[in-house]
């Protein structure tokens, strides 16, 4: 099934459903801590309609000895744990256990932490009296993977799939565009480097291009100048990367001013490369916004947990947050839920956050690298699976009826390659379209486009 | 491993070091099964890296070195291949600390009480178990935390110092760190210790406070130190009245917190580790133990929690959680059955009658039961969210007021 489908919820009917008609536990497995803390809060008041319980999260040791520590009904835990607990006891790690679901199972390509997952799922395969259900928006080849766990089955059978998802959903290219009607030239002394003796210091601002459909043209929409970058020419045409001076703006400030601009419309989710870039770029976003009420207890929270002075405090000052993995987990727990409530209106992550977790953001700007985009070198980028969920928090079912994802570019895209456009969308009866911030696009036939200033 | 079978002790840090651990695992379960059928490594021929291969060398490779795997684990004592197979590290990390495990198992046996001693709480209760304090001093005397900061599991990760900035250098001992991160200090007030005043307050400072802590103590050195203690207290060289390192001690490293009822309350659904601990104090303080902590815990209510922990929108709904009894109440209204609540209080000389219910909203604050627009009576935390399923539900509800109680029906049964 796809991103947004329903999955998340799907996998809490499956439990409840199995509790309520077959006796025995469940265990929920998740690679993400911070889906299985989501899995945790969502289930606990399901289950207590059903006057059933979750079981309390324990220590790798003493290994729990079924004494009572482990009463409960449904564990929720990370693969490692799990595989630690049958590594110690598998006869009490597997006693009474009758399902196991599996969520975000395309982690077992994942390097060394799908390896666990994959051992774990190998000596799972062998009990043919524990249910196993893998749930996943990223696995191609799931009837082959049907087939490994269960031999008996018919290779490539599958039952049943769909590709039904909920809400509709537009992708938008953004890239820093220098607005070179506005450069300043002045002299400069010429080094090896750079033989120009002219500086040209030109204002750059967020540019967003959209295709809505297949068959219309392209919109784009240029935000207001955010700061500039210098070059060593005189001419235009050579404001590139080799002609570049150091400093001026980076493209993470860039992307984020766009980002605070489209918090207007909803949420945001900026996804990055690193830990110092999402701490950076929520900064960035930050000074975009006015103070915001609604993020004062949760500001008070990480001042007292964190101290004044962590970068954190005042971000979510401003309704933004920064999340990664080396922050403690009370703290992003409460940032999650503080994005759930609206109190924040944007987060810049690393891919922590993108991994199934239920959250009802408006727009995801992926500023990544992705795996085979030639354009950014060969860094490691994000893996498919990475990326098809990290865009599938765009716009999530029961709670937004379009969600706009948004790939950041480097620079403006050839005249030759349009933006993606959106995905499933009927095409709309004209060629105008509205950004996520209300703003209506303008139409643009190709790069030459005629610029429209977003006063967002 | 060209060279010696030895060196699989030194592959660390990769997936072959994963491999070779769940090929260990594999082997030690079936040596542990009965009349276990089929070759002992087929488990790992199954994996389905091995069956998607499309390079049949592969799969040859990884085979290959699941052979030499069984060669290191055949020529290992029985015990050792059992105590290596536990700790979920790579195998070379298991046997260093199995080693530093007998290094201080040596060292534990001196605490034993003498064998001509007769020790009768031990013959019938067991051997004796340190407490949490004792151990840690143990532990860091003897340089184990030192030691677990060598293995590949938890190299780097406690460590002050910026790549960016070399005036954040500050050496923090780590044995006194985890005391003070365990004594549940907030993180502000122990990057002031452990810093200099110049750097303490530095956002940078903060920051390096925080990484380490959670790489370190909520993973890292939670995980070995778990692992080091199980070795311990199940070496060999243990008599039955040789003390115990304390079970639990990684934990609270994990979770930076001294009282069990603190543990009891962050494995339960809490997540503030501050909220945790004040509750865990004041509950140590009172005599309150980990199975009377619910219900003393829910008797405090909404406003006790404000006020005496000042628990905020987000550890409120932690804790109506936390006390939240299992019921349904929807299944009996829809029996056409009432509902009876208990309630926290009832305003003096107020009579039985029907009374109404006010939503708290979207924060979670007390439900107040009301007449005539005033309030007389207040749901107590503990059905918090049985009554707010019964208001969300949609059906056409009556609430009463009788004997002290809160009585719900649908409104075409209620009289």
């Amino acid at each position: 099934m796809p991103t947004s489908a329903g999955k998340t919820l799907m996998a809490q009917l499956v439990i409840c459903s199995h509790l309520a008609q077959k006796p025995g536990r469940v265990v929920y497995v998740s690679p993400m801590r911070s889906l299985g803390r989501e899995m945790r809060a969502a289930l606990r008041g399901r289950l207590r309609l059903l006057e059933r319980k979750l079981v309390a999260e324990q220590p790798d040791f003493p290994l729990a000895d079924g004494s009572g520590s482990l009463v409960g009904d449904v564990d929720i835990v990370t693969p490692e744990r799990l595989m630690h607990m049958i590594r110690n006891n598998p006869g009490a790690a597997l006693d009474e256990v009758s399902l196991i679901v599996v969520d975000e199972a395309h982690h077992l390509a994942q390097g060394r932490r799908g390896f666990v997952l994959e051992s774990l799922l190998a000596l799972l395969r062998t009990r043919s009296d524990i249910r196993l259900v893998l749930l996943s928006a990223a696995v191609g080849n799931r009837a082959a993977l049907a087939s490994w766990l269960d031999p008996a089955r018919p290779a490539e059978e599958v039952y049943f799939t769909d590709d039904w998802r909920g809400p509709r959903r537009l992708h938008g290219l953004m890239y820093p565009l220098l607005l070179k009607g506005q450069a300043a030239r002045t002299p400069r002394k010429l080094s090896k480097k750079q033989p120009s003796t002219t500086r040209a210091t030109v204002p750059v601002a967020p540019r967003l291009d959209v295709r809505p459909t297949a068959a219309s043209g392209t919109f784009g929409l240029t935000f207001p100048g955010v700061g500039a970058r210098a070059y060593a020419s005189p001419n235009s045409w050579q404001w590139k990367a080799a002609t570049r001076l150091t400093g001026g703006i980076p493209d993470y400030e860039v992307f984020a001013a766009g980002a605070a601009a489209l918090t207007r419309a909803g949420s945001v989710l900026m996804v990055v490369t690193s830990k110092v870039i999402a701490r950076n770029a929520a900064r960035a976003m930050a000074e975009h916004l006015d103070v915001r009420l609604e993020a004062a207890a949760l500001t008070e929270f990480l001042a007292e947990t964190l101290g004044e002075q962590h970068p954190l405090v005042d971000c979510t000052r401003h309704g933004v947050a920064f999340h990664h993995a080396d922050l403690p987990d009370d703290v992003l727990h409460a940032v999650e839920q503080g994005l759930r409530d609206g109190d924040l209106l944007a987060i810049a992550s690393t891919t922590t956050l993108t991994d199934g977790v239920n959250l009802p953001v408006r727009t995801v700007i992926i500023n990544h690298t992705v795996e085979g985009d030639l354009t950014r070198g060969n860094q490691h980028g994000l893996s498919p699976a990475k990326l098809l969920n990290a865009i599938g928090r765009a716009g999530r079912a029961g709670r937004e009826s379009e969600g706009w994802v948004i790939l950041t570019r480097p620079g403006p895209q050839s005249s030759r390659r349009s933006p993606p456009t959106a995905s499933g969308s009927p095409s709309p009866p004209n060629c105008s379209a509205k950004t996520p911030c209300g703003h209506w696009l303008m139409r643009s036939g190709s790069c030459r486009t005629r610029s429209t200033a977003c006063s967002a | 491993m060209q060279n010696s079978l030895d060196g699989l002790f030194g592959v660390m840090g990769t997936v072959a070091a994963d491999f070779a651990a769940f090929v260990w695992l594999v082997l030690q379960t079936h040596s542990e099964t009965l009349h276990a059928p089929g070759d002992r490594l087929d488990p790992v021929r199954s994996l389905l890296a091995m069956e998607q291969a499309d390079d049949p060398s592969v799969p040859v490779r990884w085979m290959a070195l699941a052979e030499k795997v069984t060669a290191v684990y055949d020529a290992t004592d029985p015990v050792s291949t059992r105590r290596w197979a536990s700790t979920g590290t790579s195998i070379g990390s298991a046997r260093f600390l199995d080693q530093v495990a007998r290094r201080l198992a040596e060292q534990l046996v001196a605490y034993a009480a003498p064998e001509d001693t007769p020790d009768e709480i031990s013959i019938f209760f067991g051997p004796p178990e340190w407490q949490l304090e004792q151990t840690l001093d143990f532990l860091a005397e003897q340089g184990a935390f030192k030691d677990l900061l060598l293995t590949p599991e938890a190299f780097g990760k406690w460590k002050f110092t910026s790549p960016h900035n070399k005036s954040f250098s500050v050496d923090v001992p780590i044995g006194d760190a985890i005391r003070d991160w365990i004594s549940g200090t907030p993180i502000p007030e122990l990057a002031r210790v452990w810093a200099p005043d110049i750097l303490s307050s530095h956002p940078r400072m903060l920051e390096l406070t925080v990484q380490s802590i959670k790489q370190a103590f909520e993973h890292a050195i939670s995980w070995t130190a778990g692992a080091l203690v199980n070795l311990v207290n199940t070496h060999p060289l243990l008599t039955p009245t040789t003390p115990r390192l304390f079970a639990q001690t990684a934990w609270h490293i994990r979770h930076g917190v001294d009282t069990e009822q603190a543990i009891t309350l962050l494995s339960s659904g809490i997540t503030s580790r501050r909220l945790a601990h004040q509750i865990g104090r004041a509950a140590a303080e009172a005599g309150i133990g980990s199975g009377e902590l619910r219900t003393w815990v829910a008797d405090q209510q909404i406003d006790g929690w404000v006020t005496a922990y000042k628990a905020n929108t987000y550890e409120v709904e932690d804790l109506l959680d936390y006390v939240s009894k299992p019921a349904n109440p929807l299944n009996e209204l829809l029996r056409g059955r009432p509902v009876t609540i208990p309630l926290a209080w009832v305003g003096p000389d107020t009579g039985d009658g029907r009374v109404t219910l006010t939503h708290p909203g979207k924060k979670p604050a007390t439900i107040r039961v009301n007449r005539d627009g005033n309030q007389i009576a207040a749901i107590p935390a503990a059905r918090h969210h049985a009554v707010l399923t019964l208001i969300d539900s949609g059906l056409d509800l009556t609430h009463h007021l009788e004997a002290g109680q809160l009585v719900t029906a649908l409104a075409a049964a209620s009289p």
